[in-house]
């Protein structure tokens, strides 16, 4: 039989390469803006469309063709190994990379579009940031995680430097010192399960831990307490909310979209592997949902008394970022009753898609509202809500467009977030879950008296007696961006099967069934 | 032991120590740690009590054929893995910290000092 040459399993690793091909073409050609920004674009096009081309049937790319390998461990642990470097691909990486890449082709957009000569340096920094978070959600290699992980806090401390301010630097500097702590404790992490399993492919050890009797050994505890705690760091979760909330605000505003949706993938795509790992130890379930219940709550109380808009945003990615948090918490032993007498368990897929879901919208929402953010700094030249005013007397098109991602945020009806959150709650609450499911209502109510007051004070609050409205120019790049985003917030709000259906096929196909 | 002491001296110098260099040292000192735990873990996995290069001196030790004497050091060897991850780590180390050192430089140039409470101190964050 003759094999084809080529299949759209190949398109895989593409994910990863093309943004670092780019990267490093428009970085050697800096000082050419033009041809940057042609590379560029062709560039986020391909990436758009990579999760339209990609095969779901088998979805896994070893890379230099290892092949698996037969090597009898022992009655009850695993029989095959991988050796290669792995990527696996199903609909739970092509729905939440779809997100991600249509938000960081459009962000990307606004700074082509809106620097009239782009900054080979500035786009080769969001291009890898960009690519780290695509192999992040694609790995399944642990180590290979580790590298990413890395490389993403390198590019994502640079993006903000690249401002060349002393605010921007001491903030690097900060998220650099910092991720030092949480790469050394994830590549401590992986040694810890290294030496429990003998290997790092992700798949393999989920299937070493599913079949064994005996995975109470401390270096795997180790490896779990470990793995949260750098999980906490890339997602932008307590303790680290606030350098990561200070990062998002202190980033240009297309930089912030990228950086707080960079946060949103490996929340999921880390929050994943530690869920697959550990499921079997309550401990991982119970330490990610109060973690996550603690972002969430802390996030919407800060939010509540910032006075910059760009820090407000910031403080309810951290909210939402809970909430996404106690999504993936969901997955755990749940009691069910099969009939009048039988009771049983069942796992909480379905509460964990939910929490993949909110995720997926937030990455959309959050990012526009950023870029919001990123029109007013370009129109007033800082985000300081007392000191704007008048905003929908003068562009009403900016206006409404910005109220809708901010109603999205707010859980208000029929918009995408609204039905995400709506699910969590509802699984909460069906689940025994009682005290998160109340904090989530009053997180929620919280967000929502936020972005109210943000958008009573620097939308409708009238200009000055006197003052004569003037029109308020805002570069079409970023109306597009918002546009987009409405649309996927209208359209997800009314049809939100369309995502969650991929989405529990993707984790049925990751925890198998 | 060693690998331990190193990665808590690491994290005590990076949380607490009130000077950038130190800190950046201390990063240093982390980074070696858990090098140096993932090489000792190469020899506890495999049972292995030699580094995993085979050579000729090994060879003329074993005084038999290749074959025989590539069994022997198989048997003999580390499991050779984990120092894969460690070269990785070294790079990706040496990178992360040409950055920091970077951005300490940069800071020094502006503040005039090397005390992390002057210079990473609280101020007004969004400018």
């Amino acid at each position: 039989m003759v094999e084809p040459l080529f299949t759209l399993k190949e398109t895989i690793p593409l994910f990863v390469v093309i943004p670092i091909l780019v990267a490093v073409i428009s970085n050697f050609f800096y000082k050419r803006s033009g041809l940057v920004k042609v590379l560029v674009s062709i560039g986020m096009i391909v990436l758009v469309a990579l999760p339209f081309l990609t095969t779901l049937d088998n979805g896994y790319y070893v890379f230099g063709a290892h092949p698996e390998v037969t090597y009898f461990l022992g009655e009850g642990v695993a029989t095959a190994f991988n050796l290669g470097i792995a990527y696996q691909y199903t609909q739970v990486q092509m729905v939440i990379l779809l997100a991600f890449a249509v938000m960081a082709a459009l962000s990307i957009g606004v700074a082509l579009v809106f620097r009239e000569k782009v900054s080979g340096v500035y786009l080769f920094l969001i291009l890898m940031a960009i690519s780290c978070a695509c192999a992040i959600a694609l790995v399944d290699d642990i180590f290979n995680l580790f590298v990413f992980f890395e490389i993403c806090t390198v590019a994502q401390a640079g993006i903000v430097a690249w401002l060349n301010e002393d605010g921007a630097f001491r903030t690097a500097l900060k998220y650099m010192l910092l991720g030092s702590v949480a790469g050394g404790m994830l590549l401590l992490a992986v040694a810890f399960l290294l030496g429990s399993t003998g290997v790092l492919n992700i798949s393999d050890m989920y299937e070493m831990f599913t079949s064994a009797t005996q995975r109470d050994a401390p270096m795997i505890f180790m490896g779990l307490a470990l793995m949260v705690f750098a999980w906490t760091y890339g997602a932008g979760l307590p303790p680290f909310h606030t350098i990561k909330s200070e990062l998002y605000a202190r980033a240009s505003g297309e930089a912030g979209a990228v950086l707080q949706a960079i946060s949103k993938v490996t929340l999921i795509a880390v929050g994943i592997i530690i869920v697959r790992l550990f499921f079997w130890q309550e401990v991982t379930w119970q330490a990610m949902m109060v973690i996550s219940t603690f972002a969430m709550v802390i996030g919407a109380a800060m939010a509540m008394v910032q006075n910059d808009y760009r820090r407000l945003i910031a403080y309810i990615a951290v909210n939402q970022a809970g909430l996404v948090g106690i999504g993936l918490s969901f997955y755990r032993r749940l009691p069910v009753q099969y009939g009048p007498t039988q009771y049983g368990y069942a796992w909480g897929h379905e509460g964990m898609a939910y929490g993949i879901f909110h995720g997926f919208n937030e990455i959309i929402v959050t990012s526009a509202l950023f870029i919001s953010a990123a029109v007013l700094l370009y129109t007033f030249g800082h985000t300081r809500m007392p000191d704007i005013r008048g905003i929908a007397q003068r562009n009403k098109e900016f206006a409404v467009l910005t109220l809708f991602s901010m109603l999205a945020v707010s859980g208000v009806p029929p918009l995408n977030a609204f039905q995400s959150e709506w699910k969590l709650i509802q699984f909460a609450f069906n689940n025994g879950f009682m005290v998160v499911g109340l904090l989530m209502v009053v997180s929620t109510v919280m967000v929502f008296y936020a972005l109210a007051k943000a958008f009573v004070v620097m939308f409708l609050r009238p200009l000055p007696v006197g003052e004569e409205p003037k029109p308020m120019e805002v570069p079409f790049a970023m109306i597009l961006v918002l546009m987009v985003a409405v649309v996927f917030e209208i359209f997800f709000g009314l049809f939100p099967e369309i995502a969650i259906e991929p989405i529990e096929a993707g984790l049925a196909a990751l925890f198998g069934g | 032991m060693g690998a331990i002491s190193l990665v808590l001296i690491g994290l005590i110098a990076i949380l607490f120590i009130d000077n950038l260099i130190k800190k950046v040292l201390g990063m240093m000192f982390l980074t070696d740690g858990v090098n140096l735990f993932l090489v000792t873990l190469g020899f506890r996995l495999d049972g292995g009590t030699i580094v995993p290069i085979f050579t000729e001196a090994f060879y003329e030790s074993q005084n038999s054929t290749m074959s025989a004497a590539a069994a022997e050091f198989s048997s003999q060897a580390g499991f050779c893995l984990p120092y894969a991850l460690v070269l990785t780590n070294i790079v990706i180390g040496a990178a992360t910290m040409a950055v920091v050192l970077g951005l300490t430089i940069k800071m020094y140039q502006k503040h005039n000092s090397l005390k992390a409470s002057d210079v990473l101190g609280e101020g007004d964050v969004v400018g």
